[in-house]
């Protein structure tokens, strides 16, 4: 519970609006912040509500042994939702010569975190991607279907909707430009390892292992609708 | 340096999304919705709190009201929270919301200590709805949406037999 109070320390920020009348909130400045660190319960009482808040908060960040298990322990919004497959297959493990000595692995680290971010940046990609195509569909038979009703709507409606997929078509360009990046980059970093690997471990790695694992992220991250 | 590009170039591509995904709860202009904007937060004592913020005492005039939440990664956990500060025989149902307010990917009620809260991660925004049974009602909202941790991918070697010649 302490360190819930010190959260507020730290200093966070509250933020404010007012909905047409259909809600009021009163922003919190820093006086009123400092009263969540304060010992006098009637202090505290004027906070309550935030107070309790961060209470559950703390005890959520406290139950989470690192920011990866709280991460890890947490499911998608939504069952649909696509959410980044970071899995390395059997059969798309490439032979390495490193023994794991240290000279070996200080030449690999750069290289392979590079990989490792483009794998992370196209699983990414990959899933923005779907969940876009998702919410485009969604939107666009919601507004069919609501078009439908009356006439008026349906001319508005006729507009917007070829607003989304003009937008959707950008965006597809967009993935594309940023795919050819991101190969790139894949295979700047697998020739890195290469050159590693002609020092500690295999000669003509890329030719023998790099270059089929590229062609296999090339062919699995391409867009093919 | 390399890393901050690739990065940024994927962040490039989330942002043409965002164009086109800019709020989908507002589709339907029947809904008025409101954006809880999300502050930096980084206690120096808890790092693994460091994320982004946003709370809010609310006064709830109306049966339902409805807000929303962008920019939001699928690598960063995220929390939300409501503490219901009426009466203690009274409550308000919360319902999280992704691509429609017609249908709830998740949906509860203040306990009797007056609590709800949900984890969960996403891309990009979500929406929150709030319905009371009696006006007006007062309550905190919390949404905290951590930094990515350190995601730790499994590795793509295996070890060869073949000895360098």
């Amino acid at each position: 519970m302490k360190s819930v109070w010190k959260f507020a320390i730290a200093g966070f920020f509250v933020c404010g609006f007012h909905a047409a009348g259909i809600a009021q909130v009163e922003p919190k400045g820093p006086s009123e912040i400092g009263l969540i660190e304060s010992t006098q319960a009637q202090d505290r009482e004027n906070i309550k509500g935030i107070g309790e808040l961060l209470g559950h908060f703390g005890k959520f960040v406290d139950a989470a042994s690192s920011g990866s298990a709280m991460y890890s322990a947490m499911s998608a919004l939504d069952n649909n939702e696509c959410v980044p497959d970071l899995a390395a297959s059997a059969s798309g493990l490439m032979p390495s010569g490193c023994d794991g000595n240290a000279g070996c692995n200080q030449c690999f680290e750069s290289a392979v975190n590079r990989m490792n971010t483009v794998r992370k940046n196209l699983a990414r990609m990959s899933c923005l991607r779907m969940n876009t195509k998702r919410y485009v569909d969604s939107a666009v038979a919601f507004g069919d279907d609501v078009s439908g009703i009356h006439g008026a709507m349906g001319l508005a409606w006729q507009k917007e909707r070829r607003g989304i997929n003009a937008s959707y078509e950008k965006f597809k360009k967009t993935y594309d430009g940023k795919y050819v990046e991101m190969m790139e980059s894949l295979d700047t970093s697998l020739k890195g390892i290469d050159v590693c690997e002609a020092q500690f471990g295999m000669k003509d790695w890329y030719q023998k292992s790099g270059f089929i694992y590229y062609e296999l992220m090339k062919e699995k991250y391409q867009r093919t609708d | 340096m390399k890393k901050i590009a690739l990065i940024a170039s994927a962040l490039g591509l989330l942002l043409h999304s965002a164009a086109l995904w800019a709020q989908p709860f507002t589709l339907d202009k029947k809904f008025k919705v409101t954006k809880l904007v999300l502050h930096k937060f980084s206690p120096p004592d808890e790092p693994k709190a460091s994320g982004r913020i946003s709370i809010a005492e609310v006064t709830q005039k109306d049966d339902t009201i409805y807000y929303f939440v962008k920019g939001v990664s699928i690598y960063s956990p995220v929390y939300v929270g409501v503490q219901f500060t009426g009466a203690k025989n009274e409550s308000v149902n919360v319902s999280l919301h992704k691509l429609s307010w017609k249908k709830a990917e998740r949906s509860g009620t203040t306990d009797a200590r007056g609590h709800w809260e949900e984890k969960f991660k996403t891309e990009n925004d979500f929406g929150l709805r709030v319905t009371a049974k009696s006006k007006p009602v007062t309550y905190s909202l919390m949404v905290w949406v951590g930094d990515s941790p350190k995601i730790e991918l499994p590795s793509v070697f295996k070890k060869s037999d073949v000895k360098r010649k």
